[in-house]
């Protein structure tokens, strides 16, 4: 971790306390566009915690964050969504009585808003193109952006997001345990979109507690553990087994073993 | 859900699209409501088919509908206002005591500028105190109930009818409509226009739909719902300037228990009473089917008892409509 230029962003010794709980303890990240990081670890090992830093969520206690190798203090969500940080939770940002392209543009408006005379409105021709487009680049196709987000299956609501981060120029997309309540099919699906972000050059941490998942599509590996780093392993360097087992164990033996 | 992998992407036809846009309206039972009430009416009542009738309907329709309006807005956005029959009496009667003072191109900007600062208050109370809407606009109906009470000593206030800004609000044309049907029309036209054509209108169904996710998004939720109580004040205040020049006077209870018809004509015009669903359009459908029935039992030579009964019966049979084109259109997800 050590040449400067190369990440988006990272985070030097962060430590976060809550009360007389130390949520995160000295703790380092970090990733580069282009690549996928999968933060792994049992619950309560921090991983929570660590992305709401990330997300301008919690406002570290210590460290230090640096974004394209400058210093970086955020204040809150909507500054780090403004950077370009875009977060997807479990409990997704999907509005179910409103159709796809509505939601797709959805605190967005700017960009499908047109003039008329001395009034702006909504241009409902642009939103509906955008959605469209944006959608397909992904590689999700839509029977209609006019049906209700509710029609919608988990996999196709979490490549909404997706879709809808790398069209607004996302640079990192943070995705909280995005599979936790997709079945196996949707699941690959949207492990093939994280790739496509990828490929578009964006960075993706990954968050999960399964490292079957994650293992296919992460190029390097943090393993959190009681609030502080285990390590970070690129991919040909440890196997699954490995790896679940320093999850499991929260290092102790595998580090023994080393 | 299956995989739809021989559907040729992005192949949109018109006609799909129209499709998709028919499933999607909420107001179908409304429709399907106003129908089956002029029918009924149209063998049981006196002259139901007349101009006169229409006008009639019309008439009560305008104003109940101003009110709608904004109610339907805000119960959209996932709120309640039961204080528009009160706000309604209330700006009347400031209206009628400061014209006693004053021209009414003064009092009628103030009265307005007081009923839509109620409304921001009320919005400010919820938003900021995070007191449930149900609640806090009970409290509304009651405290403004009792300052209109105060105002007026409970007395009849004379309405100088043939005010010209009076009139302008509701004069009655020779062929016996008033001009406030062209005030509803208006505010039906702004008020889409405005849901369904303006970023603001975005926000408004996505606050209602999904808070958590609005906020998420970046929608200036706690904005959008202050300035929509204002609105729902503000357009009872205007409903209830606008009804003036129909009668002699204003009596203290004007606008009594009208909150409860507007709640029941926007359910009937397809409003989601949890928000994030529903349509200006249909909540105007819902008030003239409230209105129709009115107009149809007094011609019917029944007593106007019955017409509370009538609407209750009208709200079932809408809701029971609204629910099935609902979970058609939504799927079993959304409760």
């Amino acid at each position: 971790m050590s040449s400067n230029g190369k990440w988006l962003i990272e985070a030097r010794n962060i430590s976060k306390r809550f009360g007389h709980i130390t949520a995160l303890s000295e703790v380092d990240f970090a990733v580069a566009p282009g690549e996928i990081v999968g933060l792994v670890g049992d619950n309560g090992a921090g991983k929570s915690t660590l992305i709401k830093v990330l997300s301008g969520v919690h406002i570290p206690d210590d460290g230090q964050l640096l974004w394209e190798g400058q210093p970086l203090k955020l204040n809150n969500p909507k500054h780090a969504m403004e950077l370009g940080i875009s977060t997807v939770y479990q409990d997704l940002a999907i509005v179910d009585t409103m159709s796809i392209f509505r939601n797709f543009v959805l605190g967005r408006e700017e960009g499908s808003t047109k003039r008329f005379g001395p009034f702006s409105y909504l241009s409902l021709g642009t939103a509906r193109k955008i959605a469209l487009e944006a959608l397909n680049n992904v590689g999700i196709t839509i029977r209609s952006v006019d049906e209700p987000a509710a029609k919608l299956s988990g996999g196709e609501r979490q490549s909404i997001e997706i879709g809808r981060a790398v069209y607004y120029q996302a640079k990192l997309l943070i995705m909280d345990e995005p599979a936790s309540a997709l079945s196996l099919i949707e699941t690959e699906k949207v492990l093939r979109f994280m790739e496509a972000a990828k490929d578009a050059g964006v960075a993706v941490i990954f968050i999960t507690h399964n490292v079957h998942q994650v293992f296919s599509v992460a190029d390097r590996f943090v393993v959190l553990s009681h609030g502080t780093t285990l390590g970070t392993f690129d991919k040909d360097e440890k196997t699954k087994e490995e790896l679940s087992e320093m999850i499991v164990t929260g290092g102790s033996e595998a580090i023994a073993r080393m | 859900m299956a995989e739809a992998a021989t559907a040729a992407p992005a192949a949109e036809t018109t006609l799909d699209r129209a499709k998709a846009f028919l499933a999607f309206r909420p107001e179908t039972a409304a429709i399907l409501a106003l129908i089956t009430v002029s029918i009924v009416f149209s063998f049981t009542a006196e002259d139901f088919t007349t101009k006169a009738a229409f006008y009639s309907i019309i008439t009560l329709a305008s104003e109940r509908g101003i009110v709608a309006c904004g109610v339907a807005i805000l119960l959209i956005a996932g709120h309640f206002d039961l204080s528009v029959g009160s706000v309604l009496g209330l700006t009347a009667i400031i209206v009628g005591t400061l014209m006693a003072d004053m021209p009414s191109s003064a009092a009628v900007p103030l009265a307005l500028v007081i009923a839509l600062s109620i409304g921001l208050l009320q919005g400010f109370a919820v938003v900021k105190l995070g007191i449930p809407s149900f609640i806090l606009t009970l409290g509304g109906l009651l405290l403004w109930r009792g300052v209109g009470y105060v105002i007026s000593e409970g007395l009849f206030i004379i309405v100088q009818r043939d005010d010209t800004l009076l009139q302008i609000f509701s004069h009655r044309l020779d062929t016996g409509l008033y001009v406030t049907c062209f005030w509803f029309l208006g505010v039906v036209v702004l008020g889409t226009l405005f849901l369904q054509r303006t970023r603001f209108g975005n926000w408004v169904f996505a606050t209602g739909g999904n808070y958590r996710a609005a906020k998420e998004q970046g929608v200036p939720t706690d904005l959008v719902l202050i300035l929509l109580f204002g609105l729902s004040a503000f357009l009872a205040g205007l409903a209830g300037t606008v009804q003036m020049p129909r009668h002699l006077y204003i009596e203290s209870n004007r606008g009594r228990l009208l909150e409860l018809e507007i709640i029941a004509a926007c359910a009937i015009g397809g409003t989601r009473i949890w928000g994030g669903y529903g349509s200006v359009i249909g909540a105007a459908l819902g008030v003239i089917a409230v209105s129709t029935i009115q107009v149809g039992l007094a011609r019917s030579g029944v007593p106007a008892e019955w017409f509370d009964g009538f609407v209750g019966l009208l709200i079932v049979f809408a809701v029971v409509i609204n629910r099935s084109v609902e979970r058609r259109n939504l799927g079993e997800r959304v409760e």
